[in-house]
């Protein structure tokens, strides 16, 4: 189909283009704020790294920065291990339940997070491990999963069978083959599933308030309650900051498999 | 892992099965969290899904139509807001909202208003916030199902004289609809249990579902009747999501013969 100047195509292009702007548009105040001397008050009167100092010197956005970093590194280990082994079961193997068990896994996704939150909480205090860190990293293990599998199945699609019978065929034994041709072959999935699990447990924020103890307070939740009792720029300075980190994630994992794929469309594309 | 995930639905389940009547009642025979609480947050899911579904509907239909690189970046760029922190985007609109911020600036230049608009803490703050998120989410489901429409099912319609528009309502439209449904579905799911966006925007003085469960349970420490909440937040979603794709196929499929 053809698109030639015309009125109503023009008209489609701006509304468009603006309502993509429009998603972007709390990220470009921020940045601009960050930058902004005069701090919220627009339009902007010079450019200034104050605000960047002062937040990076805030005790409690470093300790954050720490738990964060901490919290995310782990449970991205943790579901991407476990990640590796599901995407393989749910991929390789045809067996009774199997899309209910796919349902089951990426279930994270569809329930509501102030509940998640709060079951797990519950179910952690019952256990006697809501103290710490450890259900901080539990929770968000449980709800970056469904990103770490999406992104290794995506990978497992594409791979092809045949290379794996010729090393058994000329005699490697089941661990050898997947350590030296499976594991090599998928690691771009699983370095986007590392990846995109890392940002999304780093950047959380409403299962974080439900598992937070006062030790162990992630970045996010310090960016919020520093917005809602001391409202400054250096606020946005961090938020830009984290928005960096994330374009940076974005920008690789696009490159690495697609960010269409690992958010769930684009499977026909891949398979 | 997997255990804690599978027994998440239990273990509130099971605070609840200790006190079952006492909170149920509680909810369900005081008007106030029917009314303010439930209906509340139904009102502005709706609200907000629809629009949110509107919003999404043109840069999906162009994003589906796109080929290539442009497509890709075009994609890149929609989805992109789903990766960037919750807490940062809803800063970035409480700066916007600000009595002096960004929106008001611009509607009074433009004479909509004539004074400052109180956006923050205010229920027009939170619906916006809310379209806004879930405009990604609603492309994601939208494009599945405009990917899938065969561009020479259009062209041929072209063929037999048809203009564009018509060749849009009669054949692209209505071939879209399931994945205006699915979106529509997932965004009510994600708007009807809101929790962020409430909290940061509009405070106590807005009882969505989900900030009355974080409330009830983190603030006040009341962990059986935040469980009731949850509870019949789930059951209704699920109700309602079962009711509205009954519907749509009773009435809509069956006439489209889709």
């Amino acid at each position: 189909m053809r698109w030639r100047f015309d009125p109503g195509g023009f008209a489609f292009r701006c509304i468009t283009f603006s309502i993509i702007l429009l998603l972007f548009l709390p990220i470009v105040v921020l940045i601009v704020v960050s930058f902004n001397p005069s701090g919220f008050v627009l339009p902007p009167a010079g450019l200034t790294l104050h605000w960047y100092i002062k937040a990076l010197t805030y005790k409690d956005f470093i300790s954050g920065m720490y738990v964060s970093c901490i919290v995310a590194l782990i449970s991205s280990g943790i579901a991407t291990g476990l990640g590796i082994l599901i995407s393989l079961a749910l991929v390789r193997y045809h067996f009774k339940g199997r899309t209910l068990l796919n349902t089951f896994f990426m279930s994270p996704l569809m329930v509501p997070v102030a509940i998640m939150g709060l079951a797990i909480y519950i179910f952690l205090v019952k256990l006697g491990m809501a103290e710490g860190v450890l259900g901080l990293i539990a929770g968000h293990t449980i709800l970056i999963m469904p990103f770490s599998i999406m992104a290794i199945s995506a990978s497992l699609r594409n791979f092809d069978r045949s290379l794996e019978e010729a090393a058994m065929n000329i005699g490697a034994g089941p661990v050898r083959t997947f350590f030296y041709i499976t594991l090599p072959i998928i690691k771009t999935g699983i370095i986007a599933g590392i990846i995109i699990s890392f940002i999304t447990s780093w950047n959380n924020f409403a299962l974080s308030i439900f598992l937070t103890t006062p030790e162990w307070i992630p970045l996010p939740m310090q960016l919020y309650s520093y917005i809602k009792f001391e409202y400054d720029p250096s606020g946005a300075a961090l938020s830009t900051c984290l928005i960096f980190i994330s374009g940076v994630v974005i920008i690789l994992i696009d490159r690495l498999i697609g960010l269409d794929v690992v958010m769930g469309i684009g499977g026909e594309k891949v398979r | 892992m997997i255990r804690v995930s599978f027994n998440q639905h239990i273990a509130g389940g099971y605070m609840k099965a200790a006190w079952v009547l006492e909170n149920y009642k509680k909810f369900l025979g005081d008007l106030w969290y029917l009314r303010n609480v439930l209906f509340f947050s139904f009102k502005i899911a709706v609200f907000s899904s629809l629009l949110a579904i509107i919003f999404a509907y043109p840069p999906s239909l162009y994003i589906a139509r796109a080929r290539g690189r442009k497509k890709q970046l075009l994609l890149t760029l929609t989805l992109s807001p789903l990766l960037i922190g919750m807490v940062c985007l809803i800063f970035g609109w409480i700066v916007i909202f600000r009595g002096h911020g960004l929106l008001n600036l611009f509607t009074m230049w433009t004479g909509i208003t004539s004074e400052p608009v109180k956006y923050l803490y205010s229920l027009k703050g939170i619906i916006i916030c809310l379209i806004y998120i879930s405009i990604p989410f609603a492309i994601l489901n939208l494009l599945d199902s405009l990917g899938r429409i065969d561009p020479s099912l259009e062209e041929a319609a072209m063929n037999v004289g048809a203009n564009r528009w018509q060749s849009f309502l009669y054949i692209t439209f209505p071939l879209s609809t399931p994945g205006m449904f699915a979106g529509s579905l997932v965004v009510f799911a994600l708007n009807f249990c809101a929790f962020a966006v409430p909290l940061m925007l509009g405070g106590e003085g807005f009882p969505m579902a989900g900030l009355v469960i974080y409330i009830q349970s983190m603030e006040l420490n009341n962990m059986p009747f935040a469980a009731t909440i949850s509870m019949i937040l789930l059951i209704s979603n699920m109700g309602v999501l079962f009711i509205y794709s009954k519907l749509i196929h009773r009435f809509f499929f069956k006439r489209l013969g889709v």
